[in-house]
């Protein structure tokens, strides 16, 4: 179980008032994670696990 | 309406070892299948495989008549608990509920005497025990019609039991449940059929006498 797997967003827009991008960190959980494939309707599920802002 | 769960004709070997033999199991709404076995063979992995994570050299899974290759890629048909955590360590328990059951049915989940003040808890920070009955709880209050349990005894304490039987045995007016546990006193009074898989197969028992005489308890 557990699958590994890297994503590249590239973001087009931000509500923050942070003047440069933040540098954001996903963790995604994909349907073969049991917390996934026992969800009742996701299929995936991506969660923002933290922000650093560049200064 | 209630539902029908079926597995048949399972065959699984590991490295030329054969574990799982022409299984045939079934599950209804209503049904709490106690399910026995020696460590090693083969209770986890035909929960693995009925529920669609793990290969099997042969196997159909039937629910309501109709055959999935994969169940837990439908929603709402199988839950399963497997023995190890499932639920992120980083996320707050009161968030796991509410992507499961929605924001309205928090307040009340975490409304009992076990939960009541670990809403507001990171799943990390929980205790084996409560992180056991919160999954369990969790999976039980789903709209799945089956759920799986593979050792929801494991690690927790006598009062917990109590508290997990008593969900499982709530929930399964509504559905059918397959547990395995070594636990087997409490699985004995908790389940309403039982079974046991013996070199490969599988044997249906009815008492403590019948795991004696299979040799899964000591006489």
């Amino acid at each position: 179980m557990g699958l590994r797997t890297r994503i590249t967003f590239r973001i087009t827009k931000v509500k923050t008032k942070v003047s440069l991008l933040p540098k954001l960190t996903f963790v995604i959980y994909l349907q073969l994670d049991i917390f996934i494939s026992n969800h009742p309707k996701y299929k995936l599920l991506v969660i923002c696990a933290g922000c650093i802002a560049k200064p | 309406m209630p539902s029908l769960l079926e597995i048949d004709s399972v065959i699984k070997s590991y490295n030329d070892r054969p574990v799982l033999t022409d299984i045939y199991l079934k599950c209804e709404t209503g049904d709490i299948i106690g399910m026995f076995g020696r460590n090693g063979s083969g209770k986890s992995t035909l929960l693995k495989i009925l529920f669609g994570i793990l290969t099997a050299e042969r196997k159909f899974v039937r629910i309501d008549g109709k055959v999935f290759d994969c169940p837990y890629k439908t929603k709402n048909e199988l839950c399963f608990l497997p023995q190890h955590d499932f639920l992120p360590k980083h996320m707050k328990a009161a968030k796991a509920v509410e992507l499961y059951l929605g924001k309205d049915a928090v307040e009340t989940f975490f409304a009992d005497n076990i939960l009541k003040k670990l809403n507001n808890n990171k799943v990390s920070e929980l205790s084996g025990g409560e992180l056991r009955y919160l999954e369990i709880k969790l999976l039980l209050k789903t709209e799945s019609k089956f759920i799986l349990l593979d050792e929801p005894f494991n690690g927790v304490s006598p009062l917990l039991v109590e508290y997990i039987r008593g969900l499982i045995v709530e929930s399964s007016k509504a559905k059918g449940i397959i547990l395995t546990d070594h636990d087997y006193k409490n699985v004995l009074d908790v389940a309403n059929r039982y079974c046991l898989i013996y070199d490969g197969g599988i044997k249906t028992v009815t008492s403590k006498e019948g795991l004696i005489r299979w040799g899964y308890v000591p006489g």
